[in-house]
């Protein structure tokens, strides 16, 4: 959709959601940029890793495949 | 055969002393021929390791070889790759450690359930600010 067309959407927004999409927005150009949030920054090496279980059956899967083929 | 080695601490703010103290351990990685001296925080709580990007630039390892690995919450915004290397602890035997390695730079280097605690015993003394670990027997 042409921003021309999206705009006239936007303004009926209320308040609160003005305010959401911004936050959208700017979370989104800080994902593209690669940038971490200031108030994040500091908190990413431990959040989220004391239940990444999926990552670690990667990780048992990779092992596993080391002892066949070393250093692949 | 070595049994068991102890390990101090290490302050990481010396305005707050044993406050800020934080049981690192000093290894060495191995990948293919090159290797480098480093040092990972002991967390208990993290479910794997975690590598740094910038220390897998060091040991040759190719990104686009490896395996993704999905990290959670704000660490999924990065992404991550599995990683095997040979890790030497003081005199133990080497054992080898599966990685995320990650394309976080603030990330520091994470020795995890998967598969550090997997490899050795830990025992910490966090009122003596040291810790003991050993090998694991296969």
């Amino acid at each position: 959709m042409p921003l021309t067309e999206l705009v006239p959407h936007l303004k009926e927004l209320s308040y609160s959601d003005k305010l959401l999409l911004l936050q959208f927005l700017s979370a989104e150009l800080l994902k593209e940029s690669g940038l971490v949030p200031l108030d994040t920054k500091g908190k990413t090496a431990s959040q989220g890793l004391h239940d990444s279980f999926e990552a670690a059956a990667v990780l048992a899967k990779a092992l596993a495949e080391e002892k066949v083929a070393p250093h692949g | 055969m070595v049994d068991k080695v102890r390990f101090a601490f290490t302050e990481v703010d010396p305005d707050l002393g044993t406050l800020s103290t934080l049981p690192y351990l000093p290894l060495v990685l191995t990948y293919q021929n090159q290797f480098i001296n480093v040092s990972g925080l002991l967390d208990t709580g993290s479910s794997v390791n975690v590598l740094p990007y910038e220390m897998g630039l060091r040991l040759g390892a190719v990104w686009d070889q490896r395996l993704s690995v999905p990290l959670g919450r704000n660490l999924a915004r990065f992404e991550a790759r599995a990683l095997v290397l040979t890790a030497n602890v003081e005199r133990f035997s080497p054992v080898e450690l599966a990685f995320a390695w990650t394309q976080d730079k603030n990330a520091p280097l994470i020795l995890g359930q998967m598969n550090f605690f997997l490899a050795f015993d830990v025992c910490f003394y966090r009122a003596e600010s040291a810790f003991e670990i050993s090998l694991k027997l296969a």
